[in-house]
């Protein structure tokens, strides 16, 4: 059998193991480790199968996603949230799903101060579904944007996914990270005025306040919740000036976390004991995911069927537009098993000569493929920002409801991409002014 | 038969695309019997899982970083480890090569207790300080953050400078914030991850070559289930791969400094104390690659240590330190050490 | 029979609680380490050497691995139920108890294969030149072998709990484990 027709094989296993309930983690690891002893027999199996977990793990990278959900899980915990909420109501509460739009630009800003989509979605998650749903909103869209919003933690610099594209393709990883700042931006606008149809469509999904405030509350408001700016502006503030890497700069928000629930008497040791746990509980379920998503790349590349994929592509006669057609497609299709980094890394070594023979510019091309694989990160079955969000909130919401949720917001993204492709000004525009 | 070879290095990288042309020799010379499958990027295995995956059996093939596995390789790192020694990568990778592929048993048995076998080494061209400010002397890298890897880790705190131990892939922001001031690393490593913006100083000093990259890491029983004309074409492929995969570093560390000069980087003398500081931190490093290789569990690595020496003698006198021309190289490899190793 | 049932159960339970607040530890001492390590860097221009090391080779495989089994007790790790959402209890009790078969089968081949290297290092005494000190790593390759481990014993703990409601109910005692395993 081929290794394509292996792939194939395996894939088809893995959907059937996701129908039948067997656990996210545990599919992905099955089904990539009967591959690869499929591929490569299964003594060979059998010795690997130890190292490859811990070698994905133990890395500096990664060492992030723990520490912002730390920071997350206090500030969730010693109540810094709950007054931000309410002032938020009290400044959006008019507009329609006003929590939502305020969770929507809250990730904006929260991706601004983080690498990595995941660290965004699970802090976010944490910090704004919960206040969400005490205000009545639907389950769908109050995690469907939060999900969703997490992604633009890869637009927004910093971000994990630009540096290892630059790495990749040796454009200068400075002029990626700005190119991304105008599609993040746009990427929240265009979900907050998502958020906006949605809700005038269906106004039950998002109650609307009937309180009217006043100017003076709308003022006191933000004296309650000066914690929540505090920290989002400091952890910018050490990433911008550079005093620290994303994962230092978790770390330093976590403490300040802790000193701010202190300053303000709410750090109890419950508060302490819960946000460890909530904490140590999302970290594992996230990262025993991405080690299967791992190891299913590393099945695929072993089989080879990115490759024969490329292949396909690079024997037609092509034009620019096929191309980013297939590119798209690509990305849309692998995007719905793989991890953002391994499908990235796995289709590079294909696409890149293609762009290159092409003569297409590789800083745009590059905020194109982040934003695809981002794309991936919402749409089932493999979904990594919907379990992210599906292990941070009430364990009563169902994956699916998060995923219906998400759908919306992928409506969104085909205009997004779109004015992407078409425009690439928006991407090149303020690297050209460097 | 199709050998899954694994990279590290970005699929890019002319190493990477020369690993490639080097499979389609192969299916062209064997009516498509035998080629290379180049997985890229680490897609596989990592620079520090390579060697176990190949030995596993998880890939056939890959490019191996002794100083990512002392604990594996511990004959040639003592080579290797001696990063300060190399002047020229020609001549790194033709010592290197003959050292551990004729001269040292323990290389070879090293091979063998992972299942393993190598044809073939290379070398980076010569590392050089790249700063984001003026530096010339040891007195300017006084309390600077450098970022620097194993063997030169040392050098950095030898200057009263702080090694910092960050992935490449931060380097750029790294200089641009301010975390750290220069980076020890090739010329080239301005083109690999972009800094021309960031890197406005390079001291004009070589100081060292990393020449401890394994070529072409085979699984034993895939090299020994081959039919001997294909092992014997691959061998014979052998010192032109090389050949070229030195001139790409070359090449590129070339490319790189030329583009730097036209983007107003300026390429400083060094200070008198700064070369002195090289030569000592040479011969510290000798005992360094001792201590290291008995911790490893090596018996007399001093004896490795002289043969590497000597060998490197001979071939800094056979092709001095400048540029050899290409096909005379591949000849002196065939010479010197094709012609007599037996897989 | 029973008897060594629950009292296996128990151990496991136990086990996992341990693993957990380890992990939970960890996290804490990762916050503190980076956290001096950027202070004594900033104030006093003397980073912790070795920081990346110990947080990559220690913490993270800490808390990556070591929660696994309390995870697999709680139910928590995630899982798509649109497919089977509407079929019968009983039905779904079925798929439950494959799917911690597979989970069985899995974490517990990884675990095995994993403290086979674990042991193959522990000899040579495997560790990390990290310039002013060796870094031990040996040590990691068991926390990483134990996390799986205790996740494939807990995987059959609620394997056996599943097939038992199945025949004669749930049993009372056996509530608050869903959200109990970590308190
Ligand atoms: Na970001
Ligand atoms: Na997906």
């Amino acid at each position: 059998m081929s290794g394509t027709a292996i792939s194939l094989v395996f894939l088809g296993l893995l959907l059937i193991l996701l129908i039948v309930r067997v656990p996210i983690a545990v599919a992905l690891i099955v089904t990539s480790l009967g591959g690869i002893a499929a591929l490569r027999g299964l003594d060979t199996i059998w010795v690997v199968v130890g190292k490859l977990p811990y070698d994905f793990a133990a890395h500096w990278s990664l060492s992030a996603i723990p520490m912002f959900l730390l920071m997350g899980t206090i500030a969730f915990r010693g109540g810094l949230t709950t007054s931000l909420f309410a002032a938020c109501r009290i400044w959006f509460g008019r507009l329609p799903g006003g929590l939502a739009i305020a969770a929507n630009f809250a990730s904006a800003m929260f991706a601004a101060a983080s690498g990595s989509s995941l660290a965004t979605a699970a802090a976010m998650g944490r910090i704004a579904v919960p206040e969400m749903l005490k205000s009545g909103y639907h389950p769908g869209l109050a995690t469907g944007t939060v999900a969703a919003a997490g992604t633009i933690g890869a637009m927004i610099p910093p971000s994990v996914a630009f540096i290892i594209y630059g790495w990749y393709t040796a454009v200068p990883i400075g002029q990626l990270l700005i190119a991304g700042v105008l599609p993040g931006i746009l990427t929240a606008v265009v979900y907050g005025a998502t958020v906006v149809i949605r809700v005038l469509i269906n106004p039950e999904l998002a109650p609307r306040s009937e309180y009217r405030p006043t100017l003076r509350e709308s003022l006191s408001a933000f004296v309650s919740v000066w914690p929540i700016p505090v920290l989002i502006g400091a952890v910018i503030g050490l990433l911008y000036s550079g005093f620290t890497t994303a994962t230092e700069a978790g770390s330093i928000g976590a403490v300040a976390a802790l000193l701010i629930c202190a300053l303000r008497g709410t750090l109890t040791l419950q508060v302490i004991r819960d946000s460890i746990r909530d904490a140590v509980n999302s970290t594992a379920s996230i990262l025993i995911i991405a080690v299967g998503a791992a190891l299913l790349s590393k099945f695929l590349v072993l089989a080879g069927l990115p490759q024969t994929m490329g292949r396909i592509v690079t024997e037609g006669e092509v034009t620019v537009f096929m191309v980013i057609g297939f590119t798209v497609v690509l990305y849309l299709v692998l995007g719905m098993f793989l991890d953002p980094i391994g499908v990235m890394l796995v289709t590079l070594p294909i696409l890149l000569p293609v762009y290159d023979a092409m003569d297409l510019n590789l800083i745009w091309m590059g905020v194109v493929v982040v934003k695809l694989i981002e794309i991936g990160l919402l749409t089932p079955p493999v979904g990594l920002n919907v379990y992210v969000v599906k292990s941070v909130v009430d364990p009563n919401i169902p994956v699916e409801t998060i995923f219906k949720g998400v759908m919306w917001f992928l409506a969104a993204e085909i205009v997004i991409t779109a004015l992407l492709i078409f425009f690439p000004v928006i991407s090149l525009w303020l690297p050209s002014q460097m | 038969k199709e050998l899954k070879y694994n990279t590290y290095q970005p699929g890019t990288h002319q190493v990477t695309k020369n690993t490639a042309a080097l499979g389609e020799a192969l299916s062209a010379a064997t009516g498509g019997d035998l080629g290379i499958d180049v997985l890229s990027g680490g897609a596989v295995a990592s620079g520090k899982a390579t060697l176990s995956f190949i030995s596993d059996g998880l890939i056939d093939a890959g490019l191996v970083t002794d100083v990512y596995v002392p604990g594996d390789l511990p004959h040639t790192v003592i080579a290797s480890s001696l990063a300060l020694e190399g002047e020229s990568s020609w001549v790194m990778a033709a010592a290197m090569a003959e050292y551990a592929m004729l001269e040292c048993p323990g290389c070879q048995s090293d091979l063998d207790k992972m299942g393993v076998t190598n044809l073939g080494f290379q070398s980076t061209s010569t590392y050089k300080l790249l700063c984001n400010g003026p530096i010339s002397t040891v007195g300017d890298l006084q309390g600077k953050k450098i970022k620097a890897a194993g063997p030169w880790s040392r050098l950095v705190v030898s200057w009263g400078a702080a090694p910092v131990n960050i992935p490449f892939n931060d380097v750029y922001e790294g200089m641009q914030r301010g975390q750290i001031d220069c980076a020890l690393a090739p010329e080239s490593a301005m083109e690999d991850y972009g800094l021309y913006d960031v890197v406005s100083t390079v001291v004009d000093l070589p100081m060292g070559t990393y020449h401890g990259f394994h070529s072409f890491v085979v699984n034993r029983d895939v090299w020994d289930e081959l039919p001997e004309d294909q092992r014997a074409l691959i061998l014979d492929k052998m010192p032109g791969y090389i050949t070229q995969n030195v001139q790409a570093y070359y090449d590129s560390s070339e490319t790189s400094k030329k583009k730097a000069l036209d983007n107003g980087t300026v390429y400083t003398k060094a200070g008198e104390d700064l070369k002195a500081s090289i030569d000592t931190a040479k011969v510290a490093a000798r005992e360094v690659s001792l201590e290291d290789a008995v911790k490893q569990g090596v018996e007399s690595p001093g004896e490795n240590l002289d043969t590497f020496l000597t060998i490197l003698d001979k071939w800094t006198d056979l092709l001095g330190t400048d540029a050899p021309e290409l096909a005379r190289y591949e000849e002196l490899l065939r010479e010197h050490i094709y012609g007599k190793v037996s897989f | 029979m029973n008897t060594i049932g629950k009292a296996f159960a128990s151990a496991v339970r136990i086990a996992s609680a341990i693993a957990f607040a380890v992990a939970g530890a960890c996290m804490v001492a990762m916050m503190v380490h980076i956290f001096l390590d950027v202070l004594l860097r900033g104030l006093f221009n003397k980073p912790l050497t070795g920081t990346l090391e110990i947080v990559s080779s220690y913490y993270m495989v800490a808390v990556s691995f070591l929660p696994l089994a309390a995870l697999e007790l709680s139910r928590d790790m995630v899982f798509v139920e649109v497919f089977t959402a509407r079929m019968s209890a009983s039905r779904r009790r079925v798929m439950d108890a494959f799917a911690r078969l597979l989970a069985f089968g899995a974490m517990g081949l990884i675990a095995v294969s994993a403290a086979k290297y674990a042991w193959k290092q522990t000899l040579r005494g495997e560790f990390m030149d990290v310039v002013f000190f060796d870094l031990l790593i040996w040590p990691t390759r068991w926390i990483a072998a134990t996390g799986f481990a205790f996740a494939a014993l807990a995987a059959l703990v609620v394997l056996v709990r599943t097939l038992r409601d199945r025949l004669v109910g749930p049993d009372p005692q056996d509530d608050g484990t869903r959200h109990g395993a970590i308190d």
